[in-house]
This record gives structure tokens, sequence and C-alpha cells, in this order.
């Protein structure tokens, strides 16, 4: 084992261009290997071939289902369903969080409550989300904005109530009235928090969105092609719908993070990729 | 003052193992030594440090003063062993210097104690691997806890003390493994006035007694002419030294003394040419001063 | 995505006491948060007895309140609640033990990161959701599902926060040990490890908060017991009460879990200062 902290510094370890290839193969050797095993144990039946299918049997299947372009409708109503829950809970959230950091009795009234409100798992309010707004369209978008909700407003909340003392002090020294003091000194202090939770808001939504679409039924959906996959017992199906969920997933991450980069980037990096 | 008086209580111990003793003689050698980093963003390199000599003979005492930028601390760092990517030798009694070694202590300029452990914790971790018992080990701490006057402070994390304090226990990290060569840069930068001449007197009393050679970094002038046998002065751009100067006073030096603020003025022109003489450093001292005065009440 | 994302510590904030609000004296905040919970309370009772809303959808609080104290009584809550918890602490213990086990792993040795990484962040592009009809098709409908859906959650979080913990470690530290030429074992014990023990408890909190989420999700879908499933029966037999004291018995449980883990970490991180630490 290597313990390459106790070395040298980081920005040192680029090696010659053989330990590079060398490094790319070691690091490709478990994907690989993983793909093989794979092939293999479907071709040799060394896996129940009902449940796993080939390799090439993903292809065929997505293919198959693609014929009249489903792939897209099902991936365009979800997104567009997930686009939609995801502006109404972000407003709300960042209106609410804004709120509640303004004001301190504000904070005092309502943030134990969305404290204890954010402790409930996402999920628990299915049931009573169908119950109160049935299983149609209204129902998944309020399930979608209450899962941009939170992350918005705490977010935002945190990010305002956190502006350091001194700046305000700053701001009260100069005598900003309290217009000034939000656009100069408290809106940019807060900006990355805020960004971060509108983050971290659109990637939940997108988890809750095939959530969503699990629970109830959705037509088309990413979600319901997971859900198809697994009622029919075709894995196939459900590695397609995997796909689906990781790419977007991390187009929206990589998207969310890119957008919060280029809006803070005349700050030092407080985002991570 | 909560440690007046306590200074005599350090009696001289060998704390080292007497293998180090081979590594602590010798002659420090900087020949023709350069340091470039790669430059941000742009294509090619920042010359930090540029054909650099020097010899430092064992037990020698020198200041480097100059400018901020002008690759001190790069200086330091490289002596220490902490980056070994340079060009041109460092050796010590004809060996060249590769990685840290024991005893070739550094107190950083950042101070880096380690936030999760007490002041008394930073300074023991010196002590690691110096062989010492475990009794004698928390001894040497203890003692230099005093040194520094902060035997009350030995239970309190960094994010508890003043950066004043927190240089002090820097400092005594430092000393504690009392290493052949001690690289101090800018210990005293944010300590307030009485305790720096306090300190100043303590690390010249060490190193008198204890034979350290010793690198002190500094932005202070009169502090250099004071402890340094000799000053070296360094220009930024790439970072080359200008100028040295041996300092012929007796010790102990008095500040008021004649040829102490002739020599002090003299190199002070360096920078700052004959009519501003008069400004005492060649830098802010980087703290306000309601700080230093709660620091002292402390 | 999904995780990547939130899986860091950079997303999610876990304040080191969640229910610290303001200056006000403790009395004060406790009665002001109470505020908003009775207005609710008194709006959710007048729009039962007014009849804004029909019973069957809307029970009046009392109703709830006797619902909840049937359940008391008869240990139909505790049955459930039981069976929750037992899930999910098994499954969070050796996820999280996995998860350790591979992002120190992955954190400490560049080969083993470069090794397992390609795979872990694949797997790590899906949430847990996604791994459920996987799941579903190949394990069946079981409690082994369960266990192995959600120690799979902690394990991720677990694992991608310590390696990130680890990696993180400020190089002017670790000099620091390099300097007094500490050992591998010294430098993990007084370096590493206390710097990376922030982020690794963020991992291992938002891993259970995660991993009583996904609980949920498939005490939904399916089995016979659990919190989850006394709400999943409530919406079908049309019992609101039943729902709502499974909703609040799941955000109380779900908040001592994480107040649980949050008073551990202040433990191992007494050197912090109370609030923003370096
Ligand atoms: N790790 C580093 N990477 C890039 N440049 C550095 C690094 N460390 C120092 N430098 C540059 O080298 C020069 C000398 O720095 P330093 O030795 O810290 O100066 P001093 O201690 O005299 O103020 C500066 O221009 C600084 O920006
Ligand atoms: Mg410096």
């Amino acid at each position: 084992m290597t313990f390459p902290m106790l070395q040298k510094s980081l920005h040192k370890r680029r090696g010659s261009a053989g330990a590079e290839i060398r490094r790319w193969l070691w690091k490709s050797i478990l994907p690989a290997s993983i793909l093989a095993f794979w092939a293999l144990a479907t071709r040799f039946h060394w896996v129940d071939r009902k449940i796993w299918a080939s390799p090439a049997q993903v292809w065929q299947a997505t293919l198959g289902l693609n014929r009249d372009g489903f792939l897209w409708l099902a991936l365009g109503e979800s997104l567009l369903r997930d686009l939609a829950g995801f502006l109404l809970g972000a407003a709300a959230g960042l209106a609410a969080g804004g709120v509640l950091g303004w004001s301190p009795w504000a904070y005092r009234l309502g943030a134990p409550t969305l404290h204890f409100l954010k402790a409930i798992a996402i999920f628990a309010w299915i049931p009573l989300l169908t119950m109160v707004f049935g299983i149609g369209e209204a129902s998944k978008i309020v399930f979608i904005a209450l899962a941009a909700f939170y992350p918005a407003a705490l977010n935002t909340l945190e990010g305002i109530r956190s502006v350091p003392k001194s700046q305000l002090e700053l701001a009260r020294a100069y005598r900003l009235d309290p217009w000034q003091r939000l656009r100069k000194v408290i809106l940019p202090s807060a900006l990355p928090s805020i960004l971060t939770g509108v983050q971290v808001a659109l990637i939940l939504t997108w988890l809750a969105t095939v959530g969503v679409e699990y629970f109830m039924s959705a037509g088309p959906s990413v979600g319901g092609i997971l859900l198809n996959g697994a009622e029919s017992f075709h894995l196939e199906i459900v590695f397609i719908g995997i796909i689906l969920l990781g790419s977007v997933g991390f187009a929206l991450n990589q998207g969310a993070h890119a957008l919060g980069r280029r809006l803070l980037r005349h700050r030092p990096q407080t985002l991570k990729a | 003052m909560p440690w007046a008086g306590g200074f005599s209580a350090i009696d001289r111990k060998p704390l080292k193992p007497e293998v180090d003793i081979m590594t602590t003689k010798g002659i420090l050698e900087i020949r023709n030594l350069g340091k470039a980093f790669p430059a941000n963003g742009r294509k090619g390199s920042l010359q930090a440090l540029d054909g650099i000599n020097l010899s430092i003979r064992p037990g020698e005492f020198v200041s480097i003063v100059g400018g901020s930028g002008c690759g001190k601390s790069t200086l330091l760092r490289l002596i220490s062993g902490l980056d070994d990517e340079f060009q041109g030798e460092i050796s010590i009694g004809g060996a060249p210097v590769r990685g840290t070694s024991l005893d070739r202590g550094i107190v950083f300029q950042d101070l880096r104690l380690l936030p999760w452990l007490t002041a008394e914790a930073n300074i023991a971790l010196a002590l690691e691997n110096s062989g010492l018992s475990k009794a004698d080990k928390r001894q040497a701490v203890a003692e230099h806890l005093k040194l520094v006057g902060l035997e009350k402070f030995a239970q309190a994390y960094p994010h508890q003390l003043s950066g004043g304090m927190s240089q002090r226990v820097a400092i005594a990290r430092g000393l504690v493994n009392r290493p052949g060569l001690l690289l101090l840069d800018e210990p005293f930068g944010a300590l307030d006035a009485l305790t720096r001449s306090r300190l100043q007197a303590e690390l010249e009393r060490i190193w008198r007694e204890e034979g350290i050679t010793m690198i002190l970094v500094t932005h202070d002038v009169e502090e250099a002419v004071f402890l340094g046998d000799r000053v070296i002065v360094m220009e930024p751009g790439p970072g080359r030294i200008r100028r040295e100067l041996r300092i012929p006073l007796p010790r102990p030096r008095r500040r008021s003394d004649p040829r102490f603020l002739e020599i002090k003025e003299d190199i002070l022109r360096e920078f700052t040419g004959p009519e501003t003489a008069e400004a005492e450093s060649l830098e802010p001292a980087g703290r306000p001063l309601a700080e230093a005065r709660l620091d002292w009440a402390a | 995505m999904s995780r990547s994302a939130l899986a860091s510590g950079s997303s999610i904030r876990f304040s080191p006491r969640p229910f610290a609000a303001g200056r006000a004296p403790a009395p004060v905040r406790i009665l002001a948060g109470l505020v908003l919970p009775s207005a609710l309370l008194l709006l959710w009772h007048n729009a039962s007895t007014r009849g804004w809303a029909p019973p069957q959808i809307l029970p009046a609080p009392a109703v709830a309140w006797s619902s909840f104290l049937d359940l008391l009584a008869s240990g139909d809550l505790r049955t459930h609640v039981q069976a929750s918890l037992i899930r999910v602490l098994i499954s969070f213990a050796l996820g999280s033990a996995a998860g350790l086990a591979l992002g120190l792993a992955m954190g400490l040795s560049r080969r083993l990161d470069d090794l397992f990484g390609a795979v872990f962040h694949g797997i790590n592009q899906v949430p847990t959701l996604g791994w459920l009809p996987v799941l579903i098709v190949v394990v069946g409908i079981n409690d082994r599902l369960t266990h192995i859906l959600i120690a799979q959650a902690v394990f991720v979080s677990v694992a991608i926060n310590t390696q990130r913990g680890i990696r993180q470690v400020p190089e002017r530290l670790v000099e620091v040990a390099r300097a007094y030429r500490l050992s591998r074992t010294q430098s993990l014990r007084k370096v590493v490890l206390p710097a990376a023990v922030p982020q690794i408890f963020t991992g291992i909190r938002f891993g259970l908060a995660n991993g009583w989420a996904s609980l949920v999700v498939v005490e939904l879908l399916v089995g016979s017991e659990g919190l989850g499933y006394l709400m999943s029966w409530g919406r079908q037999a049309f019992q609101l009460d039943l729902v709502l004291v499974a909703i609040v018995a799941v955000g109380i449980i779900g908040w001592i879990l994480d107040a649980g883990l949050a008073r551990l970490e202040g433990t191992f991180t007494a050197w912090r200062t109370g609030e923003a630490a370096a």
C-alpha cells in the first residue's frame, strides 16, 4: 500500500507516458473483468438465463424498446415533470428560506417546524399526497416540488444567516439602507449557499421524479420503464432504465456545477465538481 | 506576566539521542540554489529563488531579511528537506540534504498547529520519535510551555488561543526536541513588543547555551541585527541575495548602542532610501494593536 | 449524479446542533417554535369540525390522536417501529463498516483508488431507487432485499466521504508530520484521521438519513410490517390518521438517529469551535 500524502506534494506526481498507460490499464482491470464475467456467465449459463440477459440482449432490447422513439418519449415526459416540480419547489423554497433568513422572528417561528419536516423521509409523504390529490399529475408535481423545497429553503436560510457579522457591521457603519444591504452585502455573501441549495434541489427532484413514477403509474416515463422491467422480470429493461436514470442524473449534476462555477467565477472555488 | 522569572528553570539537558550529533555538525553549504514554481495558469514558471550561495558554520546565527515574496520561506523549506525539487546543491557536512530530519527543526510562518491537539499535545508531537521516555517527554513539554509562558494553557485547543499564543506554541514545538539546526520563519511576527523582546532574549540564550545553528527569517531589521551573527538581505523577482553583512557587535547587544543603530539604518537604506530610513520594519506587523493587548492580558 | 453530489459534504449541511436557533433564551425559543405547529393544528381542527374537507379524507386531530393511542396500547406501533429500526440498524452497521474500509483503502492508496474508482463511481451514479428493481428481480421481495438496498445506500455515502476526507487533509498539516518524521501509523493517528473525521461523519450521517429514507420506500412497496407498511396500509384503508401517525414517527425516529450521530460526532470533534470550524 502506498501512502501518497506522505511522499511528495500532490501536483508533482505526473509520471512518464509509460507510467500513465500502465496506470490507465490498471484502472480498467475491474470494469473489464466485470464486463467479461457478465458476457461469459450468460454465454455459458453460469447464471439463471431466465433472469440475466446477455450484453447483446441488452443492446437488442434497447433497439426494440426505442422502435417508435419510445425511450425519447419516456425521457421527455419525465424531464418535463421534473422541470415543473423543480421550478415550483425551488421558487417556494427560495422565498421561504429568504423570509426565514431575513427575519429573526420568522426564523424562530418557522425554523423548528421546517427542520422537523425535513427529518421526515420524503417518500413518506406519498401515501398522504395520493389520498389528498389522487394519483394524477398534480400529485406527482407537488411531490417533486416538495423534494426541491427543503434544500432550496434550508440553504438559502443558512446562507443568509451566516453572512459574517463583521460585514453586516460594515454595512451599518456606512449606513446602507435595507435594499442596499441586501444587494451589496447579503446576497453576494449568501449566493454560494443558495446556489448549492438549487443544485441539490435539481438533483433531488430527478430522484423524486423517478421515484414518484414508480409509486404512481405514469405512462411512458423512466420510472415506468424500471417498474415494468421489474414486474415482467426483464432485467435488460431494468438496465435500460438504470442507464437512463444514471445518465440524466450525471448530466444534471454536471450542468448544475458548470452553472454554479460560472455564476461564482469571481470567487475562490466554493463548489466542488 | 504569568511567566516572569521562570526561564532559568530550563536546564541544559541532553534531550537528543547521541546519534543525531553526526548530522548536526558540519557546514551547511548552499550552492547555486534555484527554485522554480509552475506559474498559475500561464505557461512557463515563476523563479522563486535564483543563484543562492550561502555557507553557514555550525552554531552560527544567521538572520535573513527581505520584503514579502522574495523567497525566504521557500529557502527554509528547501533547507528543511520538505521540498526536494530544486536546482543546485544543499549539503550539511558534505552530505546532501534528502528529505526531512529530526535534526533540522522548522517553525512554520503559518504555525501549522494541529487543531485537534491541545497546546501540550502539539508540542509533544515533535517528541514522538525522539526516543525519550514518557516521563522525559512530559517534562520537556512542560518546561517549554513554561518557556513560552503558556503553562496555564497546556490543555487549550488552538482555536482557544490568540494569534500570539499560537505562535508561542509553535516556537515551543520547534525548540522542544533541540534540533541541531533550527529554521525559524518569522516566528515573532504576531507577538506584542514585550513578549517579542523576551522571547528574542530567550532564543539567544538557548542558541548560546546549546550551540544550535539557527536561521531566522524576519521582516524586522532590528530583530535581525539584534540576533544575527550575520544578516542576509534578500531581494525579490527572482529571489536573490542582495547583500550579506557581518554584525561585529559583542553580545548581549543593546538596541540603543550607536553602532547597532548605524548598522540597522544601513540595512534599512537598502529598502527605503536614505530619507525614510527611520521606518522600523519592512512590512507592517500585520496584526491590530487591540489583539496584541488582549494577548498580553492573557 | 444523484448521490455523487449529495454524498459530498459540500452540498448538504448537517449542523452540529440540528435544532439550534438564534440567541434567544431557551424557553422563548421553544415557545416560538411551537407557535406554527399549534396554528396548523388549529387550522386542521377547524377544517375537520366545520366540514371543510370530508372526514374520510381529513379526520379530526382528536381522531388521529386516539388512533395513535390505540396503536400504542395495542403494541402495533411498537411492532412496526421495531421492525423498521432493526432493519435499518443492521444494514447501517454492515454498510458503514464496509464503506469505511473501502473509503480508507481508496483514500490512503492511490493504486486501490485507481483499481476500484471506475466501478465505484459508476455505481454511485445510480441512486438507491434505481437498484430496487434490480434487486426485486435478482433477490426477490424479502428482507434480504431491504438489507442489501439500505446497506448499499449507507456504504456508498460513507466510502465516498471517507475517501474524500482523507484526500482533503491539508498538505500543510501533512508536512508537519513529515517535518517531525512521524511514521505511517503516527501520521494516520495524529494527522490524517483527525483531519478526516468531520467529513467521515458527514458521510455516516448522510448515509443513515439516506438509509432511513430508502427503508421507507422499500416498506411502502413491499413487506408486511414496518412504518412504511403501516402508511401504505393506512392509505389503502383510507385511514389518514394511521398515515399521519406513521409520518410523524418516521420524522421523529429519523431525527433521533441523526441527533445520536451528531452527539457522537461532537465527542470526536471536541476540538472544533461550536459552529464554524476550519
Ligand atoms: N507552492 C507554491 N507554488 C507556487 N508559487 C509559490 C509557492 N510557494 C511560494 N511561491 C511563490 O514564490 C515566491 C516566494 O514565496 P515565499 O518564499 O513564500 O516568499 P517570502 O517568504 O519571502 O514572503 C512568491 O512569489 C510566491 O508566490
Ligand atoms: Mg514567508
